[in-house]
């Protein structure tokens, strides 16, 4: 964002205040405006309670997520981008494998960034729709927890929908 | 770093509030289809209030289904078995409907139907099917829908029936028992009680097992269109 500085001048703050985010997972830091960080309510809540040091550690979110989440919040803080842009920009972001968007998904549940959350939803509801289940377990790491019978009877719950529909 | 067994880890953090939100791009196929089978978290997810609190009807096959805006006719699917909520969540938003087909009521309660039936003043055209007790539901129906003018009954059109009719509905242009068995005597009882036998315009009975269909026709002569 070659643009940030300069948009920087116009704002009514003196000085650029920046914080420093640090991926816990493996102790990656990132040094980000404050006002692209706190597209975040988790760290804008934590900076507005002063419980914010230097140094925000964020637990469970590895670097590279991290620098994703960072590039998003600075598309979207950058006030002279348009709609298209910011769609673009988005498209790129979550056009990822679905393991990266797995752990961007918790990231933006965590992290509290609403616009990053819808997108990385969508992204993967497109991804999982047309997925037989079984590679939706697979994909996800999910546990089969019913036993035979159960699963006979959760299939058989939804049967009548595909009664005449190919 | 994407490793199966830190993957797993990290699934436990997949809370169900995600899930929801991943499946609200979901239509009523994709969420009855193969998400419930993952496991019970996900049938659990897939079964959220939040999820089904907008019936969209309209990936069912039918053209007419459009919810919400300003639909005209709702046609419901014969194997689809709207709840009292689901009806007065549909009929709210459907104030203007005319034309009403839902084969299917046994999960209506009289409170639901008539309180749909009350927000369809402009209601003209019912298709449903046979109920036990339907005085109830003509009278509702001649209370406050003014331009009514045609019922099609799918089952059994009894005495009873046929007696509601009379009272409450006798000025219906079209009556259609295509789809019906009708008991001896009930369509003269209806058609014979007519004051002004022309305004019904068509009456159907054709492959109703109809054993009196002579005395019927004799009865609907006034009728102008009359299929058997």
């Amino acid at each position: 964002m070659a643009s940030a500085p300069e948009n920087e001048k116009n704002a009514s703050a003196p000085e650029k205040k920046t914080l420093t985010l640090k991926s816990m997972i493996n102790n990656e830091e990132f040094v980000v405006d404050e006002h692209v960080a706190l597209q975040s309510v988790t760290i804008k809540n934590m900076v507005d309670s002063d419980c914010a040091g230097d140094v925000i550690p964020v637990p469970t979110i590895s670097g590279e997520i991290l620098a994703l989440v960072i590039e998003y919040c600075k598309n979207h803080a950058n006030p002279s981008a348009s709609e298209d842009d910011l769609k673009k920009a988005d498209a790129g972001i979550v056009a990822k494998d679905i393991y990266t968007l797995i752990d961007l998904v918790l990231a933006a549940n965590f992290l509290d960034i609403k616009g990053l959350l819808e997108v990385t939803s969508q992204k993967i509801a497109d991804s999982i729709k047309d997925l037989p289940h079984q590679d939706v377990r697979e994909i996800f790491g999910v546990e089969n927890d019913y036993t035979p019978e159960e699963e006979a009877a959760v299939r058989a719950e939804h049967d009548w929908a595909f009664e005449g529909f190919p | 770093m994407e490793d199966g067994s830190s993957f797993v880890r990290r699934w436990e953090d997949m809370d169900i509030d995600i899930l929801v939100r991943i499946f609200q791009s979901f239509d009523i196929f994709e969420l009855t289809s193969g998400i419930a089978q993952v496991c019970s978290a996900w049938r659990l997810a897939a079964c959220d209030p939040l999820l089904w609190k907008t019936l969209d009807l309209s990936v069912l096959k039918s053209n007419f289904i459009k919810i919400p805006g300003n639909i005209l006719t709702l046609i419901f699917h014969y194997d689809l078995y709207v709840r009292d909520d689901q009806l007065t969540y549909t009929a709210e938003r459907c104030r203007q409907l005319k034309r009403l087909v839902m084969p299917a009521w046994n999960r209506i309660k009289k409170t639901g139907i008539c309180m749909a039936i009350q927000m369809w003043e402009d209601l003209e055209s019912l298709t449903m099917p046979s109920i036990s007790n339907p005085p109830y539901l003509m009278e509702e129906i001649a209370k406050n829908c003014k331009n009514f003018a045609e019922l099609k009954i799918m089952g059994p059109c009894d005495i009873i029936f046929a007696c509601a009719l009379v009272e409450y509905l006798p000025n219906l242009k079209v009556l259609s028992l295509r789809c019906s068995t009708i008991w001896n005597g009930c369509s003269n009882h209806y058609l014979g009680t007519l004051e002004e036998p022309r305004s019904a315009k068509y009456i159907s009975l054709s492959p109703s097992r109809n054993p009196s269909t002579a005395c019927t026709k004799k009865s609907a002569q006034g009728a102008r269109r009359f299929n058997s």
